[in-house]
């Protein structure tokens, strides 16, 4: 699987090659990738793979039985999430070369979770949002509060430096959306926004596969833009002005 | 109304009228999957400013870089294809993008 990322600090594009990946890693079933300025980490269906920027090697491999989802770290912890156990976490402290099984904790599962069966977890400065196969869950890292909402089908979440949460609900139908919560103190059914695909500004679009929201960008007041990866294009929407952009493939 | 000014690009947007509202389109993009898989912005990305970082993924997949404020394509990166820092792709089923911004 090829990956890659720009070092904004060296100005250079950082790939990892097949076969600079080191130990028993199966590079084409990697899962996702997050980056720091120091290693990328890879989720992958066997385990945890910790890169070198500045040498673009491996620097650790962790295995671990059906693999990781998905990987988001902070500052301070690397947080792994897994098909069937929940969330793990690894404190950043403990990254050295070698097997890193004996640092990785269990950090929150079910009932504290909607499912153990954890699909994309995105953080910010003291919260985490995590969707898995039964809600979304919004963890409080400094004090593990935990609020949910249940019964959907969550691919993807968000959540932007001051707390707005965005996640994608994906049917098979026609009812897929883009939800949006502003803050969060307690367990939620309905969100402030919703997106309904075929409609408002996902007019022509049937699916989703990843989103990113810059946050107080918008050209009208202190509202976000939307990136996201949908089956015409990237699509940017600006929720204060409601312009849209596609940018697509030529013609 | 905002000016997105695309056109001192010299890529000239053209307005899909199969959308029901305005609708600016920029058909940029090189490569020929439209499998879109991936998407990064900077974080202080707006529709006009900052730049946003494309994947698609399967045959024809590429790595792209698009300047908001002048709606230019400004570097990508296909498998047979190097772009600004010398690389090329080294396999087109790309999953993921994500990038390392000092301070970010």
């Amino acid at each position: 699987m090829s990956n890659q990322w720009y070092d904004v600090d060296t100005l250079q594009w950082v790939d990892t090659p097949t076969y600079e990946w080191g130990f028993s890693l199966d590079i084409s079933k990697l899962n996702q990738i997050f980056t720091d300025n120091n290693f990328v980490y890879a989720a992958t269906v066997s385990g945890l793979d910790i890169v070198s920027i500045e040498t673009e090697l491996s620097y650790s491999f962790t295995p671990y039985g059906d693999g990781y989802s998905t990987v988001w770290a902070s500052d301070d912890n690397v947080y792994l999430g897994t098909a069937s156990g929940g969330i793990k976490r690894l404190t950043k402290e403990h990254i050295s070369s070698g097997d890193l099984s004996s640092y990785i904790e269990d950090y929150v599962s079910v009932p504290d979770l909607t499912s153990n069966n954890v699909r994309y977890i995105h953080g910010n400065d003291t919260k985490l949002i995590c969707c898995t196969n039964y809600g979304v869950d919004i963890i409080r890292r400094d004090n593990s509060y935990i609020t949910h909402t249940y019964g959907i089908n969550v691919t993807k979440c968000f959540v932007t430096p001051k707390h707005d949460y965005y996640y994608y609900i994906s049917y098979d139908g026609d009812e897929s959306s883009i939800n949006r919560l502003n803050q969060n103190i307690s367990d939620w059914t309905d969100p402030d926004v919703v997106y309904t695909i075929g409609h408002t500004f996902l007019s022509d679009i049937t699916d989703i596969n990843d989103i990113c929201v810059t946050e107080h960008t918008s050209l009208v007041g202190d509202n976000n833009t939307i990136f996201l990866a949908t089956d015409l294009g990237a699509l940017i929407y600006d929720e204060g002005s409601l312009n849209r952009l596609l940018i697509a493939n030529k013609l | 109304m905002v000016n997105l000014n695309f056109e001192v690009s010299g890529y000239i947007p053209s307005y899909n009228l199969n959308f029901g509202t305005s609708y600016i389109l920029l058909n940029i993009l090189n490569g020929t999957s439209e499998n879109f898989i991936s998407i990064h912005a900077d974080v202080n990305a707006s529709i006009n400013t900052a730049k946003v970082y494309i994947t698609t993924s399967g045959e024809g997949a590429a790595l792209s870089i698009v300047d908001l404020s002048r709606g230019v394509l400004t570097d990508n990166y296909l498998i047979d294809y190097e772009g600004g820092f010398k690389e090329s792709l080294d396999r087109e089923d790309i999953v993921d993008v994500n990038i390392s911004i000092s301070g970010d």
